[in-house]
């Protein structure tokens, strides 16, 4: 086998390299795979800068192989001179010029007004998960946890505010992030394009947890979503029985609310609607029962130092039933 | 006379960051009081970067021709800058002006561009 071979196959390993590269620009948090007008600016503006990135390299590489290996020896002051001038000074100078000025373009339009009759959504950055708050026109609020519905199509205000730490709301296949500052309210607004289903993440490191989150958006057609905001509004099914009965008795209401008991704790996710959530734990595990019963036996070891403590010590047949119960609040 | 002073110092030299420095330091809470108190407010701060940054970039480019006149020409490597006489100081603190004012010219200018760019505080 010859060195020729031997090139080629560096060369397929390149190419294979570079088409898995590119696979993991997919997915449901990838900003290179937008699902919004801003994050569709922001890819674009990635991909020109990369190409320029590119020919930039190409051209400082080619300079430095001719100064090194093609023409070695001295060369002439004047293009030296020039060389140095040209590319140290002035084309930088320039390039950089033309970036921020259309930089400050995309920032005036991706900073233009939400619609005004639009829902608006209050996102409150806690202990390690995400308080959603739907803000009707009318002052009305609809509180959820932990997943954020948008309507596609529609310029979506939301307010970012914490009572705690730094947080920073970032669901990068629809728009731009921004941090969740105490003490203020930062308005961020959103345009999903294309309906479906993403991921987000607190992008600011707040704590031990702040890996785990996370948050599930689910972007859908405008009458999707004013169907679904009408389920939210209502209070929770009817019939807890035996599995509310546990809820309550094991204190779990001091923390969670379930709209329509007597279960209104603030301190945690409010739960009228979990089941109809896409994770538990703030995107820590797929919301299912078995990962439900794992979550509330072993809070601790799956989300440390999260406000909730493990409640290992209630018996399977409570357990079965408060899972049961939980799973049916759709 | 400041231009044909001769006299070497380093006022000249530290001249132009000072400028930009004063000039950042006056666009930068201008606009965002402005903009805090009131959304409506950008009319005003808008003025207030577009005076301050003419005057900035007059100022600078007030000490890059005094250090352009000093240096005696463009100034190379093979300048013997460090001779240790008052000559070679001279042309010495006028070039590093001359190339502090430069830099600070389009430190200036990308700093005021944002007022040209934007017409709300949103």
């Amino acid at each position: 086998m010859g060195r020729g071979s031997k090139r080629r196959r560096g060369g397929g390993a390149t190419v294979l390299a570079s088409a898995l590269s590119l696979v993991a620009c997919e997915g449901p948090q990838s900003a290179l795979d937008p699902g919004g007008h801003g994050a569709a600016q922001l890819a674009g503006l990635f991909w020109v800068m990369l190409a320029a990135a590119g020919v930039l390299w190409v051209v400082v590489v080619a300079i430095a192989v001719v100064a090194v290996r093609l023409r070695p020896g001295e060369h002439r002051r004047r293009t030296a001179t020039f060389l140095m001038l040209g590319g140290g000074v002035v084309v930088p100078t320039v390039l950089l010029a033309a970036l921020l000025w259309h930089g400050l373009g995309l920032m005036r339009d991706l900073r233009q007004p939400a619609d005004p009759a639009a829902v608006a959504v209050r996102v409150d950055g806690e202990l390690w998960w995400w308080r959603i708050t739907y803000l009707f026109p009318d002052g009305s609020t609809v509180e959820s946890a932990n997943e954020v519905r948008l309507p596609v199509g529609e310029r979506v205000r939301l307010d970012l505010a914490s009572q705690n730490v730094i947080h920073s709301f970032w669901l990068p296949s629809i728009g731009g992030k921004m941090d969740l500052i105490p003490g203020r309210t930062n308005e961020l607004v959103l345009e999903p394009t294309k309906a479906g289903d993403y991921r987000g993440q607190c992008a600011e490191y707040c704590g031990p947890a702040h890996a785990l989150m996370a948050f599930s958006t689910e972007v859908m057609p405008k009458e999707s979503f004013a169907r679904w905001l009408d389920a939210e509004a209502k209070p929770a099914a009817e019939g807890g029985g035996a599995g509310l009965d546990t809820f309550l008795a094991y204190g779990c209401g001091a923390c969670h609310s379930i709209r329509g008991t007597s279960a209104n704790g603030r301190i945690g996710p409010d739960l009228t609607h979990v089941a109809s959530r896409a994770t538990l734990g703030a995107g820590t595990l797929p919301n299912a029962p078995d990962n439900l019963r794992l979550w509330i036996g072993h809070t601790q070891d799956l989300k440390p130092d999260v406000r909730m403590p493990s409640f290992g010590m209630i018996p399977d047949a409570d357990m079965t039933a408060l899972v049961a119960y939980l799973e049916g609040l759709k | 006379m400041i231009f044909r002073d001769t006299k070497a110092t380093l006022w000249t030299v530290v001249a132009p960051p000072s400028v930009w420095a004063l000039h950042f330091l006056t666009v930068y809470p201008t606009a965002a009081v402005i903009c805090a108190k009131s959304a409506d407010g950008i009319g005003t701060a808008r003025l207030v970067v577009f005076v301050a940054t003419v005057t900035a970039l007059f100022a600078i480019l007030l000490a890059g021709v005094w250090g352009w006149r000093h240096s005696g020409g463009v100034v190379t490597a093979d300048d013997p800058l460090d001779d240790g006489n008052r000559d070679s100081r001279q042309r010495f603190l006028a070039n590093a002006t001359l190339l502090l004012a430069g830099l600070s010219f389009v430190a200036v200018l990308f700093t005021g561009l944002p007022g040209l760019a934007f017409g709300t505080c949103r």
